[in-house]
């Protein structure tokens, strides 16, 4: 279960307090998948960030008894100037993971041959992103935060994508920022819509695109 | 009594749902027991009503009682120079007889009180009309109802009169002031607002001071489409784009009319677009349509323009919708005041009208 | 906080540093010795030039220990402090990976300083000492305690510094000037001793203070009056630390990434 119960965050620049997020609460229980649907601006990158407790709010629990992973896709968790190996080194220490059965899955799921052991700035963007998908799915998680992912690589890459994580994940939790109507609606019980940095939970899926769209 | 099938003879008794109109029934039915024969009282308002109850009767007379007669009912009238009788009365005394005698909530009695008002309202101005009112004939039992009898030509003697006045006695034809007054003053204030609001204005017709402003409290109408909810309260607007307030299905007498809707708006509220629309009857008719922006303003009023065509006979709803769908906010609804601008169609000015013929 | 088996930290931090040594000096091992050539390129010239331009005892006192003693822990409090403005902001999203604490981070990057400095030290001692500059220290535990004390100082400083330099702006434009005023009253230039009464008083309260002048002893044995007390220092420092901690762990409330 992860939780969060009336987070509040408020942000001081120069000398001006800037709430982005005002009283949100979101709760997602084993095996449950809730979308996030927000625009820019809404407050939804600050809310993903304290979910992973990388931030804490300024009121408010954020509480986990699952483990979660970082934001799927996203390549800030990497770093630029080491090489594909080390990085996944880096991932398999953290993670208490053998580093050989990590690789292999890397390997064989991103497919960049040589390319790992060259520095990740000398990867494509399109290479980058399958490298951090399949080291994303290399550790078990009982949560997967996904963050408008799905766009990298050919088309049997995302279908293999999809699959890895929709279908053989599929009992885990998920939380979902995505625009993509297919798939939050084929995939996601709830959502919760953030708008001003106040957010609103539906059960209503197509209700939650019809006001998400107008906004 | 003859065997002989006789031809159909109609007599119209109209009026505010008050004593005094059902009063008004039973003297005409006995009167024309006794002159012309079997009568049957029917309860109809339009011509189509009045063919099905005509139709489906097996007797040869009929007295139609008529609460809220339709504008095309009295063409016909009018037209073939048939007399009826008007009973007119306080709407309030009407509107505490609905309450009292037939347990109609608030509502429903002011609905229908105000309906009648404004349907009648052109039915007094015809010399077909008897007009009888309340606290002058309906203080003199004896004497309205031979009056009635001579405006229906009705042949019956005096004495047979009396004896039907006197068979009539246990209803009472009207109250007395003071027994109005204390029954509304012991009315919940809120109740008491919601009637008073809306018909006062016909108050002031029938006093002969010209129809007055007439106030919809927000209790007359209810919440997105359904009926069981009263806009009472603020309303969430969370949602698509749907119909928020609806109602209050109440006739309004023809000619122009200004709407002032009032309106309150939470912040977040005050940023959507709402549209505004009167509507005519139960196909929905749109008389007028807008939009309003409140843009950050907190209370909008907004005046509507709109034309009750005569015979349009059909109660005006208000219908107020979000034009795109909302994440958050509340909307209230004030009140929904109506002034008759003219009672005929508006004119085009001149000007206006040479230049459009070229 | 850190109610976790002490083997995950270790595990941790120990993929932070190497983490932190490649991205820093990249994979070529010439990287990692600029790690500990960087001190002493600061170090030894300066160190000849002041022994060149002074005479070699002042106050009685053989003139490069005293200077080298004094100056080494300048170059970890500058490097410790430096680099750990905004480190948090920088570094907040390795905070994603439940296993990382900003502890961690911290420890990871500060480790490596460490690490350089006692090289740098190590080095410079055998430099000098080889030219006949410099003996081995008299007392050597005290010597290797007030080092100690010197690096907790210096980490705790760090904590402080990165955890509030997230919570204002005026923590980053400060330091620049900080640091080097932080030349004057730290110790490097004197001995307690030749302070005046009162403030001597006030400068043995400062951590740093007491750090020298145990070092100094450690140096120069009893051939000088040092004021070292090593328990309040202690005492002192731990309350700095954990000060560092809170601070840090609250510092999330302030972070601005993005």
């Amino acid at each position: 279960m992860i939780s969060a119960v009336d987070i509040t965050k408020d942000y001081w620049t120069e000398g001006r307090v800037h709430r982005v997020l005002s009283n949100v609460s979101l709760t997602v229980g084993r095996g449950e998948k809730v979308a996030l649907l927000g625009r820019n601006g809404s407050g939804k990158s600050t809310l993903i960030r304290l979910l992973g407790r990388v931030e804490l709010p300024t009121s408010g629990i954020v509480e986990q008894t699952m483990s979660v992973s970082w934001p799927i896709g996203w390549a800030g968790g990497v770093h630029p100037i080491l090489t594909g190996n080390d990085n996944m080194r880096f991932i398999a220490r953290i993670y208490d993971k053998p580093f050989d059965e990590l690789k292999a899955y890397v390997e064989d799921f991103a497919e960049l041959g040589k390319f790992l052991s060259e520095p990740l700035r000398t990867y494509s963007a399109g290479m980058r992103a399958r490298f951090v998908f399949a080291l994303s799915l290399a550790i078990d998680f009982d949560c997967y935060l996904i963050d408008e992912v799905m766009a990298a690589g050919d088309q049997r890459f995302q279908r293999r994508s999809h699959e890895e994580l929709f279908e053989k994940r599929a009992d885990r939790s998920m939380i979902v920022a995505s625009h993509v109507a297919e798939i939050v609606k084929s995939y996601c019980s709830r959502a919760l819509i953030l708008h001003r940095g106040r957010s609103k939970m539906f059960t209503d899926l197509d209700l939650a695109f019809d006001i998400y769209n107008d906004l | 009594m003859s065997d002989r099938v006789e031809p159909a003879v109609i007599f119209f008794s109209m009026g505010l749902p008050s004593p005094l109109v059902e009063w008004c029934d039973a003297v005409i039915a006995r009167l024309v027991e006794f002159s012309l024969g079997p009568v049957d009282i029917v309860s109809a308002n339009t011509l189509e009503e009045l063919g099905l109850a005509l139709i489906k009767s097996s007797t040869s007379h009929f007295v139609v009682a008529s609460r809220m007669p339709s504008d095309g009912l009295r063409n016909v009238l009018t037209e073939h120079n048939t007399r009826y009788v008007v009973a007119l009365d306080d709407p309030r005394a009407a509107f505490q007889n609905l309450v009292t005698k037939y347990g109609l909530d608030t509502i429903a009695a002011t609905r229908a009180v105000a309906g009648s008002c404004a349907s009648l309202l052109n039915y007094t101005m015809t010399e077909d009309a008897l007009v009888l009112r309340a606290e002058r004939e309906g203080r003199d039992p004896l004497g309205t109802a031979q009056t009635i009898a001579r405006h229906f030509a009705l042949d019956v003697a005096p004495a047979d009169i009396a004896q039907i006045v006197v068979g009539l006695a246990d209803i009472s034809l009207t109250s007395a002031p003071s027994d109005i007054d204390t029954w509304w003053s012991d009315l919940e204030e809120p109740k008491r607002v919601i009637a008073v609001s809306a018909l006062d204005g016909y108050v002031e017709h029938f006093a002969g001071r010209g129809l007055g402003k007439l106030i919809w409290s927000r209790d007359l109408f209810f919440v997105g489409d359904d009926p069981r909810q009263p806009a009472d309260r603020p309303i969430d607007i969370t949602g698509r784009i749907r119909n928020l307030v609806f109602g209050p299905y109440i006739i309004l007498p023809p000619g122009s009319w200004v709407a002032t809707v009032v309106l309150g708006f939470s912040r977040e509220a005050a940023e959507v677009s709402y549209a505004i629309e009167f509507i005519a009857g139960p196909r929905c008719v749109s008389l007028c349509r807008t939009t309003i922006q409140p843009q950050g303003d907190r209370v909008f009023e907004a005046a509507v323009f709109f034309t009750v065509e005569p015979a349009t006979d059909q109660p005006i709803s208000l219908r107020i919708s979000n034009e795109r769908a909302a994440f958050e906010g509340q909307l209230v609804l004030g009140s929904v005041n109506l002034t008759q601008q003219s009672r005929g169609r508006p004119e085009i000015p001149d000007e206006l009208r040479i230049a459009l013929d070229h | 906080m850190f109610w976790r088996g002490f083997q995950v930290q270790r595990r941790v931090v120990g993929a932070l540093l190497i983490r932190e040594i490649y991205s820093r000096f990249g994979r070529e091992t010439i990287g990692f010795a600029w790690l500990i050539a960087e001190p002493l390129v600061f170090a030894i010239p300066v160190l000849f030039t002041w022994r060149a331009i002074r005479n070699p005892h002042e106050h009685g006192l053989p003139l490069m220990p005293f200077l080298w003693s004094g100056y080494l822990p300048i170059l970890l409090f500058r490097h410790l402090g430096g680099r750990a403005l905004l480190f948090i902001r920088a570094n907040a999203t390795l905070l994603y990976h439940r296993r990382v604490t900003i502890f961690d981070v911290f420890l990871g990057r500060a480790l490596l300083e460490i690490g350089g400095n006692l090289t740098a030290l190590l080095v410079s001692f055998a430099v000098f000492y080889c030219i006949g500059e410099m003996e081995v220290p008299k007392d050597l535990p005290m010597f290797y305690l007030g080092y100690f004390y010197m690096i907790w100082w210096c980490v705790a400083a760090a904590m402080i510094i990165g955890a509030l330099s997230e919570r204002s702006e005026w923590v980053e434009k400060i330091w620049q000037p900080y640091s080097y005023l932080y030349l004057m009253f730290s110790g490097f230039f004197y001995l307690a001793d030749w302070l005046p009464l009162g403030l001597r008083n006030a400068a043995l309260y400062q951590p740093y203070t007491q750090a020298y002048e145990i070092i100094r002893g450690g140096i120069f044995g009893t051939t000088v009056r040092t004021y070292g007390d090593p328990l309040y220092t202690a005492f002192a420092l731990a309350i700095l630390t954990v000060l560092g901690l809170w601070l840090m762990h609250e510092a999330r409330k302030f972070l601005v990434l993005e």
